[in-house]
């Protein structure tokens, strides 16, 4: 019995041993294994930095190079194939939104001669949401026009990324072509507003009949659901489209509320006078405060003396943040605006004429 | 030559102005955001600095601001460097210390040509 006993203690014992020298053996090629990885890794990682060095440098000499240093780095990126390729078209896409003029034209140049632009529409017919964004992006990045109503198909993408590129892309385009399904996408649901008002800007002056179109049809129509007319006003005013100042005026005279604070806003960015007497109009209207704040700065930044005794009313009447901005206005529109502001005992008259005391102080 | 800092957190960007700028035969020293900018001023100040307005941290109109309220730094003259162009945006800059603007997209040559200007004005 006791030599029984002793027998398995010494298998016990040996298994334990083995088991012990397994789980060892185990762990160290575990370990090293990770080592190995990890080693491997880092290599990949300084080939692929010494790589994109490399590349960012061929880079940076076509966009800014000199002759012969230009083409012959330019040459270089030509010929290289595979992911290195890959690798050099992901670069020259990215640089293009960043620069202008010849520097533009040169990566520009690059990328057709490898025919990018043949490859970023065939990305469009991709299934996957990614690749088609890749596609929009870099056409809409290479400013290739003969492409813009494939991207405005994408407008009606089943996925909300791709149609956010799509709207993203026809802004670099600058094809007015694609002003009006820009409009359109403006109505539906998802619609960012933020990117449409800065596409539509992008597309540049010969957008902008199809923009006033679309403000005067909600003029007309007052009653009707249409998000596209107040980004279409947005717009009008940034691109400074001048002839469009008689229509916002109508705009904020007439328009759905949101048509009327688009429009206010747009007449402050056009530097005519033909906004100020709608903005007096709608800086004494009961509408809406919002409405006041947007004729008021408006004004303000017109330098519409004229609306003085307006500004000064409301200043006096208004409540704390369009007193404060019909202040602001008066305070911008130079020594008539102080001297109103100086007659006037209410509080916000006092507040905003001892701030820019403060401010003028040596 | 004169000495000049670039700050802007989009390496494109940098690497293409410090490009350009080295070939127009300037000193030239780049950093990623506005508080490393700031630690390069105080070492050694610049002549001018090229800005970027919109990054992480300090922004460029930040940026502009320390650096005109820092008296050792007088000197340096500030170009900004931003998408962002509308006349609110212009104002801020300006009244933040800026002597110059450039847009983005920019074109290097134009952007020389700015740096020119800037930097002959007594």
């Amino acid at each position: 019995m006791t030599r029984i006993d002793a027998s398995a203690s010494q298998l016990l014992l040996f298994i334990a041993v083995v088991l012990l020298i397994t789980f060892t053996a185990l762990a160290a090629l575990c370990i090293l294994a990770l080592l190995v990885i990890r080693a491997r890794r880092r290599l990949l990682e300084r080939r692929r930095a010494a790589q994109t060095a490399r590349l960012r440098s061929d880079l940076v000499a076509i966009v800014d190079g000199e002759e012969p240093e230009a083409s012959e780095a330019a040459a270089r990126l030509v010929a290289l194939r595979g992911r290195h390729w890959h690798r050099a078209d992901e670069l020259l896409v990215g640089i293009l939104p960043k620069v202008r003029g010849d520097a533009k034209d040169r990566v520009r140049a690059v990328l057709r001669s490898r025919g990018a632009e043949e490859r970023a529409v065939a990305q469009l017919g991709s299934g996957r949401a990614a690749e088609r964004c890749r596609g929009a992006f870099a056409l809409g990045a290479m400013g290739a026009e003969d492409a813009t109503s494939r991207v405005i198909e994408l407008l009606a993408d089943r996925s909300p990324l791709v149609r956010r590129v799509a709207v993203r892309s026809l802004g670099m385009m600058q094809d007015p072509a694609a002003a009006e399904p820009l409009l359109q996408a403006a109505n539906k649901p998802e619609a960012v507003q933020r990117d449409l008002v800065q596409a539509l800007i992008q597309l540049g002056a010969g957008a902008a009949p199809v923009l006033r179109a679309r403000v005067l049809h909600l003029i007309a129509h007052p009653d009707s659901v249409d998000r596209s007319a107040p980004a279409a006003a947005e717009a009008l005013g940034f691109i400074g489209d001048v002839a469009s100042a008689r229509i916002l005026a109508a705009a904020v005279d007439g328009g759905s509320t949101a048509l009327q604070l688009a429009a206010a806003q747009a007449l402050g960015h056009l530097d005519v006078p033909a906004g100020v007497p709608a903005l007096q109009r709608a800086i004494t209207s009961p509408v809406s405060a919002q409405l006041k704040l947007a004729a008021a700065t408006s004004l303000g930044r017109l330098g519409a003396e004229a609306a003085i005794p307006e500004l000064l009313h409301a200043v006096e009447d208004g409540g704390p943040s369009v007193s404060r901005t019909a202040a602001s206005a008066l305070l911008s529109l130079g020594p008539a605006g102080r001297d109103a502001l100086a007659r006037s005992s209410a509080p916000y008259a006092v507040e905003a004429l001892a701030v820019d005391a403060m401010r003028l102080a040596p | 030559m004169s000495d000049i800092v670039v700050v802007d957190d989009d390496t494109d960007i940098r690497e293409l102005v410090v490009y350009r700028l080295e070939r127009d035969g300037h000193d030239v020293r780049a950093y990623p955001d506005g508080v490393a900018a700031l630690e390069g001023l105080a070492e050694r100040p610049a002549d001018l600095a090229i800005v970027d307005v919109m990054m992480p941290g300090l922004s460029g109109f930040d940026l502009a601001r320390a650096i005109r309220q820092d008296a050792a730094l007088s000197g340096t003259r500030i170009i900004m460097l931003t998408a962002r162009t509308q006349e609110a945006d212009l104002a801020q800059g300006y009244a933040a210390g800026a002597d110059d603007y450039v847009p983005k997209p920019f074109s290097p040559r134009e952007l020389s040509l700015r740096v020119n200007a800037v930097l002959s004005r007594q």
